[in-house]
């Protein structure tokens, strides 16, 4: 019967993966992407009678991003200022740093959230303009002007990813 | 490689090659914690229910409206569904006259019809009524992240933007924002303003505590910098014996957030042909606010942060 526990089951075997892989995308970290993942099966469970006939891809994807910025925002709230900088590893004289160097999944985590869950879903995921700004909740101008820059800062990431002086824009 | 297809292939290549650890949670977690989530929202769902009725009764006793003397139930502040804010310290107001449902607008059966106290508002012929345009998508994500926080439970549709455009001169056009707000009970609204006002948060606030014609002094909140957030009493209006509980917020920068919950929302509106810029109302709603008034105490914390 759709919407039962078993479709619930089969849809999370099948999806689970998937998910997983998705959240990593935007946050970089397996753990977490893992909490993104499983967080969202937690959210589409209660809905699950309702959505299971429906698109529930597409809820899933949806709950996937929007915990990640909300997420990332709650972090941004909790962020304040110091006085000194902390000091820093040196990355360049680590040997598990070289492949992340060249990575455009490492790159991809110095892009701006909202910009990173624009790229996730329209280039990783290869969703229409519409359909990006029905999940980012904006209009598909915003969409487009995100993308846009977006990209350029993927490549500014993934040009400048082998200087130990990175800047951290985790910022939305 | 900086074409949209070929990053695409690139960084779908690079995801699929990377090898994820072992999962923790697996199916049963989900599953566990998805019915408690589920109870959750469904006990959520019968408090307000519970709330609801609470809350029409305390319109109605506050107001005076029952053989009660106008004992005050919303001052007691011991309810999980009320703001636990107390009331500001000034003297309540003697009515004027009582509003009744229109006869042309009644609300639907069974819907409280008793006569409400209604109080003066102050002079606001002097009164820099400043409207000021919000940055729109920042807000759609604000409101729905802090609805949805707030009202476990909620569904909150996308934020949208009315201009109401000047009618007098020196005065400048107004934008309102809205989005409806459901859950089991059927589907509401919030609308929120922005403006500024003069002088310093809590003599602005003390000016205007008696704006929405109540008798009874506003609930206030005072935060540590200075932001002073007051939240009216929930008051009927028409057509169909509306109910708006608005909260304002005073920030010390001079600017002004008001908040309102309807117990209406677009649904409850068709295209008027003549003048599309207002609708007409063509239904009564739901019965009850979808927020309690603790949520939008909530609410008006989230936005005011």
């Amino acid at each position: 019967m759709a919407g039962s526990d078993e479709d619930f089951a089969d849809f999370y075997s099948a999806r689970f993966d998937g998910a997983r892989r998705t959240a990593y995308a935007l946050c970089g970290d397996w753990v977490e992407a893992e909490e993104l993942a499983q967080g969202s099966f937690v959210r589409l469970y209660p809905k699950w009678p309702r959505v299971a006939s429906g698109n529930a891809d597409g809820y899933l994807r949806t709950t996937i991003v929007r915990l990640f910025l909300d997420a990332r925002r709650r972090g941004r709230a909790k962020e304040h200022l110091v006085a000194e900088t902390p000091e820093r590893l040196d990355h360049s004289r680590d040997p598990a740093r070289v492949d992340e160097q060249q990575s455009l999944l490492a790159a991809l985590q110095d892009v701006p959230p909202r910009q990173r869950a624009t790229l996730v879903l329209r280039i990783v995921h290869d969703l229409p303009i519409e359909q990006v700004a029905q999940v980012l909740r904006c209009s598909t101008g915003t969409v487009k002007s995100q993308l846009s820059r977006g990209i350029q800062a993927l490549r500014a990431a993934y040009r400048d990813a082998d200087t130990p002086e990175r800047s951290v824009r985790d910022v939305g | 490689m900086w074409d949209e297809d070929d990053l695409g292939t690139a960084l779908r290549t690079e995801l699929a090659q990377r090898t994820p650890p072992t999962p923790r949670g697996g199916l049963a977690d989900a599953v566990a914690r998805g019915r408690r989530r589920r109870r959750r929202q469904q006990f959520g769902a019968a408090l307000a229910a519970v709330a609801a009725v609470a809350g029409v009764a305390t319109v109605v006793v506050s107001t005076g409206a029952l053989p009660s003397g106008g004992q005050n139930v919303a001052a007691t502040g011991t309810s999980p569904t009320e703001a636990p804010w107390p009331r500001a310290d000034l003297p309540a107001h003697s009515p004027h006259t009582t509003w009744t449902p229109a006869p042309t607008a009644r609300p639907p059966a069974g819907w409280p019809t008793e006569p409400v106290p209604r109080c003066e508002i102050p002079d606001i012929t002097g009164r820099d009524l400043d409207s000021v345009r919000a940055d729109l998508p920042a807000l759609q994500q604000q409101v729905w992240q802090a609805v949805t926080t707030v009202a476990d439970g909620t569904t909150v549709d996308l934020l949208y933007e009315t201009k109401l455009p000047s009618t007098r001169p020196n005065t400048r056009d107004a934008f309102t924002y809205t989005a409806d707000v459901s859950d089991a009970g059927g589907t509401g609204s919030v609308e929120l303003t922005f403006g500024r006002f003069t002088g310093d948060p809590l003599t602005a606030a003390d000016d205007q505590a008696y704006d929405m014609y109540n008798c009874q002094a506003p609930k206030r909140h005072v935060l540590a910098d200075g932001t002073v957030l007051q939240i009216y009493d929930v008051a009927p209006s028409d057509p169909f014996a509306s109910l708006n509980q608005t909260l304002r917020i005073y920030l010390p920068d001079g600017q002004l957030y008001s908040l309102s919950v309807r117990n209406f929302g677009s649904p409850d509106f068709a295209t008027n042909r003549e003048d599309t810029a207002h609708p007409h109302r063509v239904g009564a709603g739901r019965p009850t606010l979808p927020l309690t008034e603790r949520q939008l105490a909530e609410l008006g914390l989230a936005m005011a942060g």
